[in-house]
């Protein structure tokens, strides 16, 4: 290739250009080493040569130099590899990281490592108090000591419980009103970014600086939730220019625990969280403002009649997979009669080629049998002209005469002629008998046309195959059917009048291909327009039980989005083989989306098939069962519903006093509004996000778990603030209860009588909360209460187990009828158990209710007996029954009447007692003395033994024993028993709280600084690729100085040596 | 981090910061522990040595506490020993001087009334030592604390409401008490006083304690109604059981302290095996009942019964033999009576001593115990603050060089 003399200049310049922009990156570099997030970006630079296509007149000796450089474009040096794995540990970090702050809260309450004032010491303070009364029984002084001190045990406890719940309420309203925001907001900015990329990306910028702050933002999300980050180039418009796009999903788990994911920004769409007050649900509302798996809202409430419930029943439910069926075998048929359609249209195609086929072959053999008719007519006047000049010669002339001879040859040679003749007219070289054989057509009589018409009907002709047919007359019998009159040009052949099936006239031939051809074309043709209708029927069909269709009489039928919130999208779908095409409907619930984002779709056509046979699509499933509502989509996912939350909107409606929805005039739910006039979210319906996020990942997922949480109390992993308020709880009830119990009644359970054999004034519960002695009601299993001859509420007055389970008269546990203990909360008065319970004495003596000591005689003139029942005035209730001690306590015939009493408020409670203590409303934060014992109306019980003096200690030792004692501690479950959670001292039980929570934060401790350590490699890794070394960008500066200033250099040499050329050669040069 | 991986200037400073960071936690924790003298100030730092300091502060709370009671126990026994041992000086001397210097001639009722007065004084003596307090609580009650122990009435010792001699004996009260309800008409009005007296004349006669059953015996003699009687059959039987059941009761009193043995409860009572019991029953020390002699075995009622006697104006025969058996018991058995009783708690004081001298020495080892676990070895300490300082010092100095220079600086 030759060059040009001045390419060397822009190859210089090139040089110079490409120098100066690497120049500029380094400065942009540079300068931008200490910018948070900043990318090391680098000039892309190739070496640019032209190259041609081969050419015809190139040499092979031709040397190809190289151009110079091209600067390709700027890039970042980054490893999208790198940030995945960076991400993946961050979400760990952020978990545990989180985790660990929210321990070291609890912590700073319940580390008593350095702290004099503590649990720990208050009780060692109460055992030593409880020690020096010992000796001091009798002396008040000591009391009030040992008092003072559990007063100070409660107000720690107090302290504790109270410091941990305004933590935790304080981490409730940062993650409510600050973490929940700020997600919300990076989203979002994610969304902006990407859009903004796209944008400069289509303008041609590659906007590298918007990906530093798209990365630093995905970064900092993937502290919040575990992400994955995937980009895409996309065509844009219907250009071939790809710009890129950016898809953030969390990755989660489904319901059955598998992973999942889900859709937080889609591009230029973001999608939002949204927490409740309590933050125990986490929702999530799609790229498109749907909230997520909310069937609620996209299934339509039947309105009810005024006053009776709104709902959504099976009939709707059947409705719904009716119509689904509908539209599924619409679409089948739909596609079974485009197939039919062109099938019919092939027909009518193929028929219409054989009538032009046979009516251009007609038309041929008729110009042929013209010409065939003229050359016979020839033949045969040559033959009768040969025959006249032989007639015409003498006589005698000899038969070898040479003109003769050559007379008869020619006249032979005719006659051969004339058998093709034949042979072509009808396929035998003889004419047919009967025929006119040696007159010209030109003479024929019309009887001579008559018999020619015989001969040509008398032919023998193959029906079946044209080919077969020889003769012309043959051929047009197979076309034309029979001939009418041959002597016509063309022939006639016989027709008939036909009658179509729609009516219309037309005369055909009788016979023939042209016929059957003909008759071919017409039936495809009924049968076209038949398919025809029945698609559209169909799709007609389709159409109504998707959108419904008001009737001429002013009713509707109703299609499927009368009863629900659908999009409908129409796609055409092409039929295999065909140029057809047929539109078919994807149905998508609209309102709501499915968990990862997408549409929830009832019908789809998923595996489209056109074969004939197939049922074309998938469709959902709606099943009721209950008041539980489940959606089947047509890929199998299930998304459950209450029926009283179908409301057809993802907003709050206004309801009435009973719940139902209240309806507008044109049958849509009425929404509700808050106070700036703005509809509200519908938070009860949606799905809880919390349930689908991965263990141990993010920030978000560790304040969750800690808000919700409770270790031991729910079955759960992790030990959260209500776990640890929970213990406190469990603790303060156990010291409320050993020493209440050690109070009021003895070792048997038994009330505590005086020497009168009357509870005594002062033995009632030490502690209590707030201050009063919460009273145990007989409750069922959701707390209400259970009325007793339409009374309540009524008071806990039975015998139980530790457990919480009703004994009877055997002391044995009360079982149902499937051998399961039974609890006071599955007890009724119609029960069958009901007989069996017994009523606890203690609790009855808090009515005066006991068992008399002595025999005497009441003030109504009964005789009492030792071990008889008497109330609290000494009369007589009922005997009790020596031969078998604990059936006294079952008041036989009676405990109905004391029940009845206790409940119309005949029977009182005595100063200070309860029947049973509700120790589940002693909490630990509410846990004080009563206000009784403060008020010295309740005292310290010393002794068990009625019958003692001042200064026995029984009692007090039994306290004491109760600190080296391993009790049970529990709580309380939802059928009123007990689980227990741990046994132990109660310092034992404090130690293992905090060891608990010490062994927590020390593993949570090294998890955190494993996962840091790992992150920090990985951001160094990071930073080894996309980081700015400065040395290195020195380098380059002195690199593309050099560079530049080199092909400065080379445009001098080329200057010069051009300067040479131009004055220094030739004349000049001389 | 691999080799040849490429180094950038703010890796550097990262890691740079991230180290200086650990260096100065580090210094700081070191400057806590010596600050603080102690090896950990949170569970989280050491659970396992935190959930061990725990349960020795506890047990070294314990046994201070154990100690205290075991401490007061002893004063109490302290208490007891030196009143028992006055009464034995009473005794001595009683018997040494007083007994010594009585002619013996107990038909003189002036001799007899100038012993009497002397051996009132003793019984009065006696009762005052055996009434002792510590704290203000009875010591020689039993479990007792508030109740008078011993009681002087109509010349007859009673224990806390039981005479000393024969438990189950009732009082010219308390049967006169038991006459008046049944000589009650029901719905009526109580019988005069005189009325009641004339009968219980007829049971008791001169005597200051009767039994149940010797009540019974002599109803025959009195004006009741069978049913009268009846009633006060019942009655009599009732409290006579009563007060037997009140002294065995007394006779098994404990008043137990938690002296470190593990006090623990078993179906609602304490093992006696588990804790000390401090409860000093003056029926056991100074004796209780009646010899075989008819005499009684405790000190002060025995001594009460001579003053009895010696207080009959005109002495019978009997009396005199009683009164010479009396003084024969006195001389010879009078301080073994009493040091009976010492004995019994000289052992116990010991044992308590002994307890005393083990829980010091166990809360002197529990305290080194949680001292070791708790507080750090100051040199140690010191010495790894030095290595924090000394390492942190020297990463602030490799700081300084980290950005001094680069390939720039040296460009030209």
């Amino acid at each position: 290739m030759i060059r040009s003399s001045f390419a060397g200049f822009t190859t210089a310049q090139l040089g110079m250009s490409a120098s100066q922009a690497a120049l500029n990156v380094i400065g942009q570099n540079i300068s931008n080493i200490n910018v948070k997030g900043y990318t090391r970006q680098r000039v892309d630079l190739s070496s640019f040569n032209v190259t041609t296509g081969p050419r015809k007149w190139g040499s092979v000796n031709d040397t190809f130099i190289g151009n110079g450089v091209i600067v390709n474009h700027i890039e970042q040096v980054r490893d999208s590899y790198l940030d995945l794995r960076f991400r993946t540990e961050m979400s760990s970090v952020g978990y545990y990281d989180k985790t660990l702050a929210a321990l070291e809260d609890l912590q700073a309450v319940l580390d008593e490592v350095d702290k004099q004032g503590s649990i720990h010491n208050q009780l060692e303070a109460i055992f030593k108090a409880l020690n020096e009364f010992n000796p001091q029984a009798a002396n008040n002084e000591f009391q009030n000591m040992a008092k003072t001190e559990m007063q100070l045990l409660t107000q720690y406890f107090n302290n504790y419980a109270n410091r941990i719940e305004q933590t935790k309420n304080e981490n409730l309203v940062e993650f409510r009103d600050q973490t929940i925001p700020s997600i919300n907001h990076i989203l979002e900015d994610i969304s902006n970014l990407n859009k903004s990329i796209r944008e400069n990306e289509i303008m041609g910028n590659p906007a590298l600086e918007l990906r530093d702050e798209r990365n630093l933002l995905l970064d900092e999300l993937s502290e919040y939730v575990k992400i994955e980050v995937t980009y895409e180039n996309k065509y844009v418009g219907l250009s071939s220019k790809v710009a890129e796009e950016c898809t953030v999903k969390l990755l989660g788990t489904d319901g059955n625990g598998n992973i999942f994911k889900y859709t937080l920004v889609d591009h230029d769409k973001a999608s939002q969280f949204q927490i409740n007050e309590d933050c125990s649900n986490l929702t999530m509302t799609d790229v498109n403002g749907n909230p997520i798996a909310d069937i609620g809202s996209a299934l339509k409430p039947v309105a009810g009649a005024a006053g009776t419930a709104n709902g959504f029943t099976n009939a709707e439910a059947t409705a719904i997979n009716d119509l689904l069926t509908t539209i599924q075998e619409k679409a089948t048929e739909m596609k079974k009669q485009m197939l039919a359609i062109h099938e019919q249209n092939n027909k009518i195609n193929a028929a219409t080629a054989q009538i032009n086929n046979w009516s251009k072959k007609g038309a041929d053999l008729h110009k042929e049998l013209k010409s065939a008719l003229q050359g016979r007519d020839g033949v045969l006047a040559a033959i009768a002209n040969y025959q006249e000049q032989i007639d015409a010669l003498p006589a005698d002339t000899p038969a070898d005469d040479p003109k003769r001879l050559q007379l008869e040859a020619k006249l032979a040679d005719r006659e051969r002629v004339l058998g093709i003749y034949n042979e072509k007219l009808f396929g035998t070289k003889e004419a047919p008998a009967g025929i006119p054989a040696d007159k010209s057509t030109k003479d024929f009589t019309d009887d001579d046309w008559a018999a020619w018409t015989t001969a040509v009907q008398g032919l023998d002709v193959d029906e079946d195959t044209y080919k077969n047919n020889v003769g012309i007359y043959q051929k047009l019998r197979y076309i034309y059917g029979d001939v009418t009159n041959a002597g016509t040009e063309p022939p006639i052949y016989a027709t008939e009048d036909v009658t179509e099936a729609d009516g219309t006239k037309r005369t055909d031939f009788v016979s023939g291909a042209l016929r059957t051809a003909r008759d071919d074309r017409r039936t495809a043709q009924a049968d076209l327009k038949q398919a025809q209708a029945d698609f559209r029927d169909a799709e007609i069909a389709l159409k109504e039980a998707i959108y419904g269709k008001e009737n001429a009489d002013g009713t509707r039928t109703k299609g499927l989005q009368d009863y629900a919130n659908i999009e409908v999208d129409f796609e055409t779908y092409p039929i295999d083989g065909t140029i057809s095409y047929i539109s078919l409907p994807k149905i998508t619930l609209a309102g709501t989306s499915a968990r990862d984002g997408e549409g929830i779709p009832l019908f789809d056509v998923a595996n489209y098939t056109s074969k004939e046979g197939e049922d074309i699509g998938r469709i959902g499933n709606i099943a009721i069962n209950g008041n539980e509502i489940t959606i089947t989509d047509t890929r199998g996912v299930t998304y459950n519903e209450k029926v009283e939350n179908v409301d057809g909107t993802p907003y709050k409606c206004e309801t009435d006093a009973n719940g139902n929805i209240i309806f507008n005039p044109d049958g849509t739910p009425k929404l509700a509004l808050d106070k700036n006039g703005n509809t509200i979210l519908d938070m009860d319906d949606q799905r809880n996000m919390y349930y689908h996020m991965q263990e141990d990942s993010g920030s978000i997922k560790a304040v969750l778990d800690m808000f919700n949480r409770a270790g031991e109390f729910d079955g759960s992993n992790d030990r959260g603030y209500d776990y640890y308020l929970n213990m406190l709880d469990s603790f303060a009830r156990r010291i409320a209860k050993t020493f209440n119990e050690a109070n009021t009644q003895d070792k048997d359970g038994n009330p505590l009588l005086d020497t009168n054999g009357k509870p005594i004034d002062y033995a009632n519960a030490l502690f209590g909360a707030n201050g009063k002695v919460p009273i145990k009601y007989w409750t069922n299993k959701n707390g209400d209460y259970i009325s007793f001859n339409g009374k309540s509420p009524i008071p806990d007055v039975f015998k139980t187990n530790d457990d919480g389970y009703l004994l009877d008269s055997k002391g044995e546990v009360q079982k149902d009828g499937n051998g399961d203990p039974i609890s006071i909360a599955d007890l009724t008065k119609d029960a069958a158990n009901f007989n069996n319970v017994l009523l606890d004495p203690t609790a009855l003596a808090a009515y005066g209710i006991v068992k008399s000591t002595t025999d005497y005689t009441d003030a109504d003139g009964n005789t009492i007996k030792a071990g008889d029942w008497v109330d609290k005035d000494g009369k007589f209730l009922a005997n009790g029954d020596p031969d078998d001690a604990k059936s006294i306590e079952n008041l036989s015939d009676k405990k109905a009447d004391i029940l009845d009493a206790i409940g119309d408020g005949t029977y009182k409670l005595l100063d200070g007692k309860v029947p049973k203590i509700d120790y589940d409303q002693i909490t630990a934060s509410n846990l004080t003395i009563t206000k009784d014992w403060a008020e010295a109306k309740t005292n310290f019980v010393q002794t068990h033994d009625p019958s003692q003096t001042p200064g026995y200690n029984d009692n007090i030792n039994h306290l004491i024993s109760q600190f080296t004692e391993k009790l049970d501690y529990t709580f309380t479950q939802p059928d009123g028993t007990q689980k227990k959670v741990f046994n132990g001292t109660f310092v034992e039980f404090y130690d293992n709280l905090g060891n608990q929570m010490g062994l927590d934060i020390k593993s949570n401790t090294v998890l955190v600084t494993n996962y840091i350590t790992i992150a920090n490699d990985i951001a160094n890794n990071r930073d080894a690729i996309s980081g700015v070394s400065l040395d290195e960008e020195g380098i380059d500066i002195l690199k593309y100085q050099k560079a530049y200033a080199a092909s400065a250099r080379l445009m001098t040499a080329l200057d010069e040596a051009l300067d040479k050329v131009i004055n220094g050669m030739g004349v000049v040069g001389r | 981090m691999n080799v040849g991986m490429r180094i950038t200037t703010n890796a550097m400073i990262r890691r740079y910061s991230t180290n200086l960071n650990n260096a100065l936690g580090d210094l700081d924790s070191k400057r806590n522990t010596v600050a603080t003298n102690r090896n950990f100030n949170k569970i989280a730092e050491d659970p396992a040595a935190a959930m061990k300091s725990f349960k020795l502060r506890s047990n070294f709370a314990r046994t201070e506490v154990q100690k205290a009671n075991a401490i007061d126990s002893l004063k109490k026994l302290d208490e007891v020993t030196s009143n028992v041992l006055r009464c034995a000086d009473m005794a001595r001397e009683f018997v040494d001087i007083s007994l010594r210097g009585y002619s013996g001639d107990s038909s003189n009722y002036e001799v007899r009334q100038a012993l009497k007065q002397k051996v009132d004084q003793l019984v009065d003596g006696f009762l005052q030592q055996m009434n002792g307090r510590y704290n203000e609580n009875f010591i020689f009650a039993g479990a007792s604390t508030k109740e008078l122990p011993f009681e002087k009435i109509d010349g007859e010792i009673f224990y806390r409401g039981i005479s000393v001699n024969n438990p189950e004996a009732l009082s010219k009260n308390e049967v006169s008490n038991i006459l008046k309800e049944a000589m009650t008409p029901a719905g009526g009005t109580p019988p005069t006083d005189a009325a009641v007296s004339a009968e219980l004349d007829k049971i008791m006669g001169n005597k200051t304690l009767i039994t149940s059953s010797g009540v019974i015996g002599a109803l025959a003699n009195t004006g009741l109604t069978p049913a009268q009687q009846q009633v006060v059959t019942d009655k009599a039987t009732a409290l006579g059981k009563a007060k037997e059941e009140k002294y065995n009761t007394y006779m098994n009193e404990h008043s137990y302290r938690d002296i470190g043995f593990g006090l623990k409860e078993e179906n609602g009572e304490i093992v006696s095996t588990s804790a000390f019991d401090t409860a000093v029953n003056g029926l056991q020390v100074f004796g209780h009942g009646l010899d075989k002699d008819g005499l009684p075995d405790n000190i002060v009622a025995l001594a009460q019964e001579l003053s009895n006697v010696l207080g009959v104006e005109e002495i019978s025969d009997a009396d005199r033999a009683k009164c010479d058996k009396i003084i024969n018991k006195m001389k010879d058995n009078y301080n073994d009576m009493i040091d009976n009783g010492l004995a019994a708690l000289g052992t116990k004081a010991a044992f308590l001593e002994h307890t005393e001298d083990q829980l010091t020495e166990t809360s002197q080892i529990l305290n080194e115990q949680i001292s070791s676990l708790d507080f750090c070895d100051p040199a140690e300490a010191i010495t790894n603050l030095m290595w924090s300082q000394y390492a942190y010092n020297a990463t602030l100095k490799v700081g300084n060089t980290l950005l001094s220079n680069s390939f720039i600086d040296f460009m030209s």
